[in-house]
């Protein structure tokens, strides 16, 4: 399977913009600017890189102030936040960058991670220990970040963020089933990467197939 | 259906029980599956703890630095202030 280049959606355009009162500043502070530690974690793991991450949550909380009037109340404020900043950096700061997208077909799709631990009889009664717990915090972090940018988007915004699948959709601006097949993916390549860091370490015995 | 049939079914919508996004029809489904099948089990099992592993390493809510909140503040302001 090939993948087309995916369009670039389209950033928030804003036609006419409304005047923006004082009285819309101090709400805007007290209710989205409180999320700016989550904004920043996102972007970071987006970015991979504190400056970039900076100017990335810079962007999303003018962009949405300007478009302030168009949050309804009592809808979730961080997916709406973090559909601005995902459409942000997908739009401007992953094309600038000219990061190459993901291509798509990985045998990692097949990784099994329970069948692995069964094969090193390794399966816990209760899945207490499922090897990688052994690795540091790092690693795992580095797993992610070395993903295909499609792939980290969807685990980082679903395992992390702990967003719905239709959230996920909405941001990326793509189908359920597409949220859903990434995600399946991602974890797979995840888990395949840290089963093969944990046999690099010797945490698991590196016999057998591969 | 088979037993393995039924497995490759959860194995199938595995994520998606998971992610808590499945119908209830599927519910009822894998739920009976689940109460019979222990290898079945114990693949959610691993699943779920992955995933929780995952979200529990990963999850840095680095700290915004204090002058991008700063930086922030300064750029809202300059926002109301063009519209005089």
């Amino acid at each position: 399977m090939v993948n087309s280049p995916r369009p670039v959606p389209a950033v928030a355009s804003k036609p006419e913009r409304p005047k923006l009162s004082a009285e819309d500043l101090t709400r805007f502070e007290e209710e989205a600017l409180p999320l700016a530690n989550a904004l920043y974690g996102g972007a970071l793991r987006m970015t991979r890189n504190p400056a970039d991450a900076a100017d990335l949550v810079q962007e999303t909380f003018l962009r949405a102030f300007r478009s302030w009037s168009q949050f309804k109340e009592g809808t979730n404020l961080k997916a709406w936040l973090y559909r601005i900043l995902t459409n942000l950096y997908i739009s401007s700061y992953r094309v600038k960058k000219r990061e190459p997208q993901l291509v798509s077909t990985s045998e990692s799709g097949d990784f099994d991670l329970y069948q692995s631990l069964v094969d090193q009889k390794h399966v816990a009664q209760s899945a207490e220990s499922i090897v990688i717990d052994s690795l540091g915090d790092e690693d795992i972090q580095k797993a992610l970040s070395d993903l295909p940018d499609d792939f980290r988007m969807a685990v980082s915004l679903a395992d992390v963020d702990g967003f719905s699948y239709r959230e996920i959709a909405d941001m990326l601006d793509i189908p359920i089933g597409t949220v859903m097949s990434r995600l399946h993916r991602g974890r797979k390549s995840l888990q395949k990467a840290l089963w093969g860091l944990a046999e690099q370490r010797g945490l698991v015995g590196q016999g057998g197939k591969t | 259906m088979n037993d393995e049939d039924h497995c490759q079914k959860l194995v199938g919508s595995l994520y998606q029980l998971l992610d808590g996004e499945v119908t209830e029809g599927q519910v009822q489904f894998l739920s009976e599956h689940l109460a019979e099948c222990g290898p079945c089990l114990e693949r959610l099992g691993v699943e779920m703890h992955f995933t929780l592993l995952v979200r529990s390493r990963c999850q840095y809510e680095a700290p915004c630095p204090t002058q991008l909140i700063v930086n922030i503040k300064s750029a809202l302001q300059a926002e109301i202030s063009s519209f005089g």
